[in-house]
């Protein structure tokens, strides 16, 4: 190992628990390394990890040449090798670009061209029968489709959630809650990141933070990096859209964006969007009027037959978006410093690939590293991920496990065995939104009408915390107000 | 993978799957004709949404007073239960087939039900903010009105501090007083359209008595705040949602979406049973409750959200009647349908359907929902250009149903249209 073990906290401090922070810090820890992480949210996933359309590109419509249509493409493959593993569900639906005048038809010759340049060889041209044959629901203006048959669906949330699990089994230290603040540099060289809890220090720092990575690496002394956020808004459908959807529609994209698409998710759902907006606030993940009639009306011109299903929810979720255009992935020896940042649309696809670029980097710069076959410890096994049949439909796990049989909330049919293990595990939920991104709680089509109240109130009695002290998304967030005044039986009406 | 244990079966008469009003209905009557039958609820304590409403506004009907739903609730289930019915609490019930089976599961086990007949009641949920596509950061302090209920009945806690309702229709209205007197300050109850949807006389006893404004016309549009509700943005609008003045901010911790309420209709889309689209997703019924599936019927707000409890507790004893008809005498097949369908200023009406076995049924009230909002209303139900019958009202609303006797003439299939007169409110 590198120099004086003992005089840091860390070797490598990641800035960051969005996926990508989450893949580096779970491939540097198959070596003997200390690696912490370092995050303002209480939770893994409170960035863009949190807020995507949960596809698995092939890269088919990267640039090519692009360091992100490399990753892209290996990262599809690598989360092939590790999700069953992982317990990371991959469904693997295909997805059809819809031509939907003579116009875009020409183009997708072009996308098909692109495509076999990024080495995405399996892509077919459809003829207008044959795309309808595929995707029912198909706009019937349809003159013609794209087919890409290994673009996939997974889960964004359990998809971190995995990774993180696995780093923290394998030894990484998370640092929930803690905002980094400045950072400033000791006299050998090593890391002092200050946070609003206090400093942690570390030989080298990897700066992994989303939205936020170029104040991140300013303060480390790397300059000239921009992240700008940019907007996109989501429709999500009830369960019952799932049978009109069975792949991904992708429009014809723009220069800006991959467009607004119409897919399937790996829980049952189906989601409209994304928008695609430049906005100047990096905190500003509000949904608006004009973004979700856009997203709808973008989605309703792929699929028409869409328009009478039930919205659920909505949500907006922000691209860091670099002003280089492609992945920024840099690694400093001098300065111990690695940036993995502008991972903008695709992150969630590339993330195992960018980190093992960042230790092929760290390898290069002469870390004594191991390599990506060193084995890991498993993460502890779930007894449901989204796609999976739910314990309470399961006789075994029922009769094992009574609490597997009270199921607390009605639409996602989650038991409390399920939340009792989401507060249980290698990074325990401490938040409701943590228990909905583990479970999918609270996340159907009655958002929580039913259980929310149940569910404190059993997190309550597991966390052996009041209710008046749990949270929505951590400190600032509380999900209740003070207890009731008076508790007279009944006013004097 | 280990072999997978089977999962046992169980005969019953009738299951009903719900043991709120409508369900405990049902059931108690069913056991007075002397099937016992057995009730299934999810929740650990039966009773429905009453057992969780702390307010009088309950049991005229039944009991000839008002009482706290709670009690409601505890007088229905003990009535139910000393007339023989059987009631199982913690059992959720995961899955129905046309065939009149259940999927049940509790701590204790998966158990898959055979019913000669069953009965749906499965009630209603308030649609959620996401589901209005309400804008704004999505901050903790957003509820449902039925929420905030169970945070108050069953953890003893308010939903916060400073409180915006939305809606108000006699639920959202009770709740503002509710919370008034329980400790919240109700900032506002802000409606969409430009008039009342609750009782005067529950503006005066909710809203008047607690100086709690209520803003008509107006909607939000934008929730504010980081991690909790910090306030929302609300404007007088058209009916459009266009805004006719400045926008304007009325800070608050907690925002209360209350009412619009959708069927919890499910159990009822996966076995596929027919249902109405105008009623929300709740089934097609005819008089006695019965779906387009034999032996399978439905009633409370799974068919109608949400009338006030008493009237789930007597489609309940109606159904009954027609639960113990199928069983007694299973149908000839030789039935008319006629249809019953929404006309001028109808939204819907409940039941869908007259089923004809004989040459007579008994009087039949129709549940109707007008649209738009009538005063000094005069509902018609016309068969072939004859009227069949009449009923007057003082003001229709569209979120509550006002009811028609009908008197069936005579068998027929010749469609039933139900309309609507009368002023609109504005
Ligand atoms: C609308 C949309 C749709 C998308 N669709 C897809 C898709 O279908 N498929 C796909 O592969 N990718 C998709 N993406 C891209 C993908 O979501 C991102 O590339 C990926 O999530 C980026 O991960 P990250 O870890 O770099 O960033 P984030 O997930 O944003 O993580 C960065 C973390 O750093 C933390 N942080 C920042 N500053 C600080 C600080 N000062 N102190 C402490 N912590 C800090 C943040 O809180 C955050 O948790 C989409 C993105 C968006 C927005
Ligand atoms: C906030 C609020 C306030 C109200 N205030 C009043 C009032 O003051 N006066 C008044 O008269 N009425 C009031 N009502 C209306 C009244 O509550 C309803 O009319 C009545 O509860 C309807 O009865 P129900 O049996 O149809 O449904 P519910 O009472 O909702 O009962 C349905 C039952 O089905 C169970 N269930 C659902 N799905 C399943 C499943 N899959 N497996 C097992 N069990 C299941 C539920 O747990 C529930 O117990 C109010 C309603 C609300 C929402």
């Amino acid at each position: 190992m590198g120099a004086i073990p003992g005089a840091c906290d860390y070797d490598y401090l990641i800035v960051g628990a969005g996926v990508i922070g989450c893949a580096i810090a779970r491939e540097l820890v198959r070596s003997p390394v200390r690696v912490g992480v370092v995050e303002q949210g209480w939770d893994v996933a409170e960035g863009a990890s949190k807020a995507n359309s949960s596809i698995l590109h092939t890269g088919f419509d990267a640039k090519p040449g692009t360091r992100e249509a490399r990753l892209v493409a290996e990262g599809w493959w690598l989360w092939q090798q590790e999700a069953p593993e992982l317990g990371v569900p991959i469904l693997r639906t295909g997805a059809v670009m819809l031509a939907l005048d003579e116009e875009q038809a020409q183009e997708l010759e072009r996308w098909r061209r692109n495509a076999f340049e990024n080495g995405v060889t399996d892509v077919e041209l459809l003829t207008r029968d044959r795309v309808l044959a595929l995707a029912p629901a198909a706009n019937p203006a349809v003159v013609r489709g794209l087919f890409v048959p290994r673009e996939s669906v997974t889960c964004t949330f359990t998809a971190t959630v995995a990774l993180a699990e696995q780093a923290a089994v394998n030894g990484t230290v998370f640092h929930f809650g803690h905002r980094v603040t400045g950072i400033e540099r000791s006299p050998d060289g090593s890391y002092r990141v200050l946070t609003d809890r206090g400093p942690l220090t570390a030989r080298w720092l990897i700066d992994a933070a989303g939205l936020w990575a170029d104040e991140i690496a300013r303060w480390a002394g790397a300059d000239g990096l921009v992240i700008t956020p940019r907007k996109g808004e989501f429709l999500v459908l009830d369960k019952s859209a799932r049978a009109k959807v069975p792949l991904i529609h992708l429009p014809v994209p723009t220069p800006i964006s991959k467009g607004i698409l119409v897919a399937p998710t790996a829980n049952g759902n189906v989601l409209l969007g994304p928008t695609a907006e430049d906005i100047g606030d990096k905190r500003d993940l509000s949904v608006t009027a004009s973004g979700l009639q856009r997203a709808r009306e973008g989605a309703l011109r792929l699929a028409p037959a869409l328009a009478d299903e039930p919205v659920i929810a909505t949500y907006a979720g922000l691209r860091p978006a670099s002003s280089a255009g492609d992945y920024v992935i840099e690694i400093h020896p001098r300065d111990r410093l690695v940036l993995a940042a502008g991972i903008r649309s695709t992150g969630l696809s590339s993330a195992l690939a960018v980190a093992r670029e960042v230790v092929r980097g760290l390898l290069e710069a002469g870390e004594p590293l191991a390599s990506s076959e060193s084995p890991l410890r498993p993460r502890p096994r779930r007894s449901w991920a989204p796609g999976q049949p739910r314990p309470c439909t399961r006789p075994e796990l029922v009769a094992a496990d009574p609490s597997y049989g009270r199921v607390l909330c009605l639409c996602e049919l989650v038991s409390e065995g399920e939340i009792r293990e989401a507060l249980r595990a290698p990074i325990p939920a401490t938040t409701l939104d943590a228990i909905k991104k583990r479970t999918w709680a609270m996340a159907g089509r009655c958002q929580g009408f039913y259980c929310t109240a149940a569910i404190l109130q059993f997190m309550s009695r597991e966390l052996r915390v009041p209710v008046s002290g749990l949270t929505k998304s951590g400190p600032g967030s509380p999900v209740a107000g003070p207890p009731v005044a008076s508790r007279g039986r009944r006013g004097h009406g | 993978m280990a072999e997978q244990p089977s999962i046992p079966e169980r005969q019953v008469d009738v299951l009903v799957v719900g043991a709120g009003p409508a369900g405990l209905g049902v059931a108690a009557r069913l056991a007075g004709l002397g099937v016992a039958p057995l009730v299934l609820d999810r929740e650990p304590v039966p009773g429905g949404l009453p057992a969780q409403c702390e307010h009088p506004g309950f049991g005229l009907w039944a009991f000839r007073r008002l009482m706290p739903g709670q009690e409601f609730a505890a007088r229905l289930v003990e009535r139910a239960v000393r007339a023989g019915v059987r009631l199982e609490t913690d059992v959720t019930v995961l899955e129905v087939t046309p065939d009149r089976t259940a999927l049940a599961v509790s701590p204790s086990g998966i158990v898959r039900y055979r019913a000669q007949a069953l009965v749906l009641a499965t009630g209603c949920r308030e649609r959620p903010r996401s589901a209005r596509l309400i804008p704004g950061p999505r901050p903790a302090g957003v509820f449902n009105t039925g929420v905030v209920q169970r945070l108050h009945t069953f953890l003893g806690l308010l939903p916060g501090r400073e409180v915006v309702i939305v809606g108000s229709d006699d639920i959202s209205l009770v709740a503002a007083r509710t919370l008034a007197q329980a400790g919240c300050r109700i900032a506002a109850v802000v409606e969409e359209r430009p008039y009342r949807q609750g009782y005067l006389v529950n503006e005066w006893w909710s809203l008047r008595s607690q100086r709690i404004p209520l803003r008509l016309g107006h909607r939000v549009l934008r929730i504010l705040g980081d991690g909790r509700v910090a306030g929302v943005e609300v404007a007088l609008c058209d009916a459009t949602g266009t805004p006719l003045a400045n926008p304007y901010e009325i800070p608050c911790d907690t925002v209360i979406f209350s009412g619009e309420f959708v069927p919890e209709a499910t159990l009822v889309a996966q076995a596929g049973i027919p249902a109405d689209p105008r009623t929300g997703g709740g089934p097609l019924v005819d008089q006695e409750f019965q779906t387009e599936l034999a032996g399978i019927f439905a009633c409370g707000n799974l068919v109608h959200a949400a009338d006030p409890a008493d009237y789930a507790l007597v489609d309940g004893e109606r159904a009954a009647l027609g639960v113990w008809r199928y069983l007694t005498s299973p149908p000839s097949g030789g039935e008319l349908v006629q249809p019953v369908l929404p006309g001028q200023q109808v939204r819907a009406v409940v039941p869908q359907r007259l089923r004809w076995s004989g040459e007579r049924l008994d009087p039949v009230r129709l549940a109707v929902r007008v649209e738009p909002a009538l005063r000094a209303v005069r509902l018609r139900a016309i068969v072939a250009g004859q009227p069949w019958g009449w009923s007057l009202a003082p003001a229709a609303k569209p979120h509550r149903s006002v009811y028609l006797w009908l008197r069936p003439a005579r068998p027929g299939d010749a469609p039933i249209v139900v309309e609507a007169r009368g002023w609109p409110i504005v």
